[in-house]
């Protein structure tokens, strides 16, 4: 039995994966999660999980899962590692069917599939609406399993909050904060596994929790780890416009047979059936939003002259929605008391998920020995753009593959974290405190809320569907603007005992980091490739651009270098639908 | 075998004395009663009838005091243990939930002072139970007026005591079979009032 | 956007620490459509200030999905629990209180710890006796009669309003809640999770278990996912009934 402690930090579907399949192994693992785990962002997962299973005998496969995921990518994604993902697409779904995950089943009792974007296939298992929240409370379940069986310590409400990295710049353990009393402690262990999710907050209103700062691997950014693709934001674009969040309406819904539609000339216009009649409303999330910013922004088609299309499920039976939307339809129906079943909904894009993130090789590990990463903050599996329903699928994939390299990791080490000198802990803790006591006796005239609030609105305007060169160089001028204010904020609360004034703080001034990477690399790619789209450069540009972006943290801002990407399995073409 | 948690043990009890010895004896005391609708001489035999039955000591200790003394302590505890809070959550069965309580511990105030109105004046003033003396308590028209109102509270609680029993004890889980025992329980406790209240309204004639 | 003058009153129960003694505070706000709780407790931290202008520090709360998922923000708005992001100013009135709920221990203003709710997870070993993750198949089959039943169970977001609203739960009482009985009956019905049966039903007789219940079925009006939890507290009732001597006999 091995005597390695692996810290895993993150208890969303990636994180309680990777737990899940080093607890199995044997080791032991301190699992750190900003809020309990059962609250984790994953809940907001509603459509699915991607898997090629083939039940209806449509003669899916693997393979073409892979291909469409490729190609919905724009070749951005290394592929050898997208193949593995879709290879075991399968057997994780039965994985979950046997923790109990309440799938929707067909009438003989198997898992049932429905359709989503980007494919003509019906390949996504589902649970009601609520997919991502299903699979999260069955991982949880087994983690809080290996709990008792005194394999997992759970440290729920820890902050993480920067790395331990020793002179030889070897990962050693970490140092996380108790978002109750503001303890702050360093772990030691020989392996963390970063699996932080997503970084919505950066842009103030997305469809993300208010937990997705991506504070955790910004934190990392400025420790040297590197940062890859941060210009590739998922624009989803199905989502209900709300001024404290914008709520999505899953791809599922169209999945089952919703249409988008507006206003034209009197008449309802199906422009996605019009414009795609391969996929009809079944494009990937790049183009739909980019075809609704058309309609809306370009052609001044929005409903009553808003920013609003509608998204028609009505004529769908009730039972039929009962079943298989529940979960998206209530939730329409609580925010904006109206029926989804008798009216059409009204939606607009929003920003939902963040292709890029920390940089990994094909094993998970960063470019610091002993830190890996695992879900949404890192950047592998969906190139360019995201498929929707793969989502879950990588958490899965990225955390048991983070968990093997970990423990293949920790047993090739010369010595472990137990026996390295208490020093470097002390150190960063040392750091850690003194930066939190400068942060609570903040006292400028800047209100840190307002400044968010900032820095959302820059980049929702500039940084999302629609991408101009001059636009993205001033919100960079703009976010360092607000980069400099920050520094003269007024924390308004000097309690150490659950101080979330100060807590934020932190957070934002990482968001603004990880701002600037995306903004400036999409500045700096002058092409249209997936979620990324300048109408100066409407195409693809294979011969400069097919190569992934790495963004590597100066005290001046991100600096930039280029790596191909490894296209051995699927050749490059064209991407149309 | 393992342990049997004590308080399963306790809660269990409850519902069983709940339900069996005293809700039957409920029905029998109000079935008894129902003669006094027959006259004083209809009544007077029925009374006999019951004291001439053998061990009717034993079975009035055994089966009825004692049982009725065990579920009015842990009634009380119970009472203790929970915390109304019908204002905030004004349901039904919420509001159902402290009336159960409340009717709880007016029952087994009106037990006490029906036992000392009855056995009680028997054995320290040697006034006999019979009709004449349940017509003469009644005639005053407090006594009539408790009797009245603690009837209704004995009905109440037995009626949604009977109920909780079936759920507490799993007999109906589905909301239909909820409803539907809900109703019988009801009818069945409408029934005994009926009885009971009319005994009294005859006595006070 | 026409919101006239209306003026939002958020009257805000607070407290530093959980030494510390509560105190309400007052604060003010324009309306605006769509307003929900969060919003306005967002309101409240871009201008920290009570209605009678003195500077205050942001109101402490806890949120996270925003869309009735998480159960994160679950609070005592106007005196019921329920969770703040799905409690809209529209159905609430001018004059909003908000407290934290009171069955957990407090940390602090609006947020209390809830940790109670998953040690009883524990307590009743909600989960599948799971063997590997490695690809070994799917699971049995299962009708979608069944997965319709048990998805709804399966849908509880651990908020702890069963809890709130029960009048059983209380610190004279250490009565686990409709939450985890209703997370007993979910695995004790799927195929995989019978194993365990008898174990989590031994589990719920024990000390504070279902035995406590008291029928107020507050627990089912309260929950905001509308799941039966007095079919389930019914049900479980009738397994550890037909279950009495497999229980304690072995």
């Amino acid at each position: 039995m091995a005597k390695n402690k692996i810290l895993v930090i993150g208890g969303g579907l990636g994180g309680l994966m990777t737990t899940i399949k080093l607890a199995e192994a044997g080791f032991s693992v301190d699992l750190f999660s900003l809020v309990p785990c059962k609250r984790s962002h994953s809940v907001c997962a509603q459509g699915g999980i991607n898997a090629s299973v083939n039940t209806k005998g449509e003669g899916d496969s693997p393979q073409i899962h892979f291909e469409e995921t490729i190609l919905g990518g724009d070749f951005l994604a290394n592929q050898p590692m997208v193949l593995e993902m879709c290879q075991n697409a399968p057997g994780f779904v039965y994985m979950l069917d046997r923790m109990g995950v309440q799938f929707n089943r067909t009438p003989e009792g198997l898992i049932d599939f429905r359709r989503f974007g980007g494919t003509q296939f019906h390949r996504t298992a589902f649970a009601g609406s609520t997919t991502g929240q299903q699979m999260l409370y069955a991982l949880d379940e087994q983690v809080r399993r290996y709990e008792v069986e005194g394999l997992v310590t759970r440290f729920e409400g820890w902050e993480f909050l920067s790395a331990v990295i020793d002179a030889r710049g070897v990962a050693r353990g970490i140092v996380a904060q108790n978002l109750t009393s503001s303890e702050i402690r360093a772990f030691r262990g020989d392996a963390a596994v970063m699996a932080t999710g997503g970084c919505g907050m950066i842009f103030g209103r997305s469809t993300m929790s208010a937990i997705s700062t991506g504070a955790a691997a910004a934190s990392l950014f400025r420790q040297g780890v590197w940062y890859a693709n941060g210009e590739f934001i998922q624009v989803h674009p199905t989502a209900v416009a709300g001024e404290d969040k914008n709520r999505l309406i899953s791809e599922a819904v169209r999945g089952e047979g919703g249409r988008l539609w507006t206003y034209k000339d009197g008449q309802r216009w199906y422009f996605l059936e019009e414009w795609y009649p391969k996929y009809k409303n079944l494009v990937p999330r790049d183009i739909a939003s980019r075809a609704i910013f058309k309609a809306v922004r370009e052609l001044g088609l929005g409903v009553d002259g808003k920013d609003v299309v509608y998204l028609d499920i009505s004529h769908v039976d009730r039972k039929t929605l009962q079943e298989k939307l529940g979960g998206i339809l209530e939730i329409y129906e609580k925010f904006m008391n109206e029926d989804p079943s008798k009216v059409p909904m009204r939606v607009f894009p929003s920003v939902h998920y963040s292709m890029g993130g920390l940089y990994i090789d094909s094993r998970q590990m960063t470019n610091i020995p002993g830190i890996l990463a695992a879900g949404e903050c890192e950047y592998q599996y969906h190139g360019a753009n995201r498929l929707g329903a793969n989502s879950l699928l990588s958490c899965l994939q990225g955390g048991f593959s983070a968990a093997c390299s970990a423990g293949q990791y920790v047993q090739g080490l010369d010595r472990t974290a137990a026996d390295v000198n208490a020093s470097i802990f002390d150190d960063r803790v040392k750091a850690e405190t003194s930066r939190r006591s400068e942060i609570l006796k903040m006292n400028g005239k800047e209100n840190l809320y307002q400044l968010w609030q900032e820095l959302g609105d820059v980049m929702t305007a500039h940084v999302t569907v629609v991408r101009y060169n001059k636009d993205l160089a001033a919100a960079d001028v703009k976010i360092q603007d607000i980069a400099r204010r920050a520094k003269d904020i007024n924390v308004g609360d000097l309690s150490t005992w659950t101080n979330q004034s100060a807590v934020f703080a932190r957070q934002f001034f990482h968001m603004i980091d990880i701002a600037r990477v995306i903004t400036l690399g999409a500045l700096a790619r002058n092409e249209s490739r997936g979620g990324h789209y300048k109408p100066e450069f409407p195409d693809r540009d294979d011969a400069n651009w097919l190569k992934t972006t790495v963004a590597k943290y100066t005290p001046n801002g991100p600096e930039f270098s280029y790596e191909a990407v490894d296209t051995s399995l699927l050749k490059p073409r064209e991407r149309k639908y | 075998m393992t342990k049997i948690p004590l308080s399963f043990i306790l809660k269990r009890l409850h519902s069983i004395t709940g339900f069996l010895p005293i809700a039957a004896f409920l029905i029998e005391h109000m079935i008894s009663n129902f003669y006094i609708l027959r006259g004083p001489e209809a009544y007077n035999a029925r009374i006999e009838l019951l004291s001439n039955l053998p061990f009717v000591t034993f079975m009035e200790i055994g089966l009825i005091a004692l049982p009725i003394l065990y579920h009015a302590g842990y009634g009380f505890y119970i009472v203790l243990t929970g915390k109304d809070n019908a204002s905030w959550y004004p349901y039904r069965q919420n509001w159902f939930y402290s009336f159960q309580r409340w009717t709880g511990i007016l029952t087994f105030v009106y037990i006490l002072f029906h036992l000392y109105q009855t056995k009680g004046s028997e054995f320290l003033y040697g006034k006999e139970v019979n009709y004449a003396r349940m017509a003469e308590i009644m005639h005053v028209p407090g006594f009539l007026w408790f009797y009245l109102i603690s009837v209704t509270a004995v009905m109440f609680h037995f009626a949604n005591g009977l109920w909780g029993v079936l759920i507490g004890w799993g007999a109906v889980t589905a909301p239909a079979g909820r409803r539907i025992a809900g109703w019988i329980c009801g009818l069945a406790g409408l029934t005994l009032y009926v009885m009971g209240v009319s005994a009294l309204l005859t006595l006070a004639k | 956007m026409t919101t006239g003058n209306r003026i939002i009153k958020l009257k805000v129960k607070r407290q530093e620490c959980p030494q510390a003694k509560p105190r309400w505070e007052e604060f003010h706000m324009p309306y605006r459509p769509y307003m929900n709780i969060v919003i306005c407790l967002r309101e409240i931290q871009k201008d920290p200030r009570t209605s009678d202008g003195k500077l205050t520090t942001p109101v402490v709360w806890e949120c996270g999905c925003l869309e009735e998922v998480c159960g994160v923000c679950t609070m005592l708005v106007n005196g019921k629990v329920r969770q703040a992001c799905s409690a809209l100013v529209d159905e609430l009135g001018d004059e909003i209180t908000l407290e934290p709920m009171t069955k957990f221990p407090i940390v602090r203003d609006l947020v209390v710890d809830r940790s109670r709710l998953f040690a009883s997870l524990k307590r009743v070993r909600a989960w599948i006796p799971f063997n590997s993750a490695k690809d070994i198949g799917p699971g049995p089959h299962i009708t979608p009669q069944q997965q319709q039943k048990d998805y709804v169970l399966s849908t509880c977001f651990s908020c702890g309003s069963c809890l709130e609203a029960c009048p059983q739960v209380n610190e004279r009482s250490n009565f686990i809640g409709a939450m985890p009985v209703n997370q007993a009956r979910l695995f004790n019905d799927h195929p995989l999770g019978k194993p365990d049966a008898v174990k989590r039903l031994r589990a719920l007789v024990e000390d504070g278990g279902i035995e406590d219940c008291g029928n107020a079925q507050n627990c089912v009006r309260s929950c905001p996912k509308h799941i039966p939890l007095v079919d389930s507290l019914a049900e479980m009732n009738r397994q550890i009934t037909r279950s009495l001597f497999r229980l304690f006999h072995d």
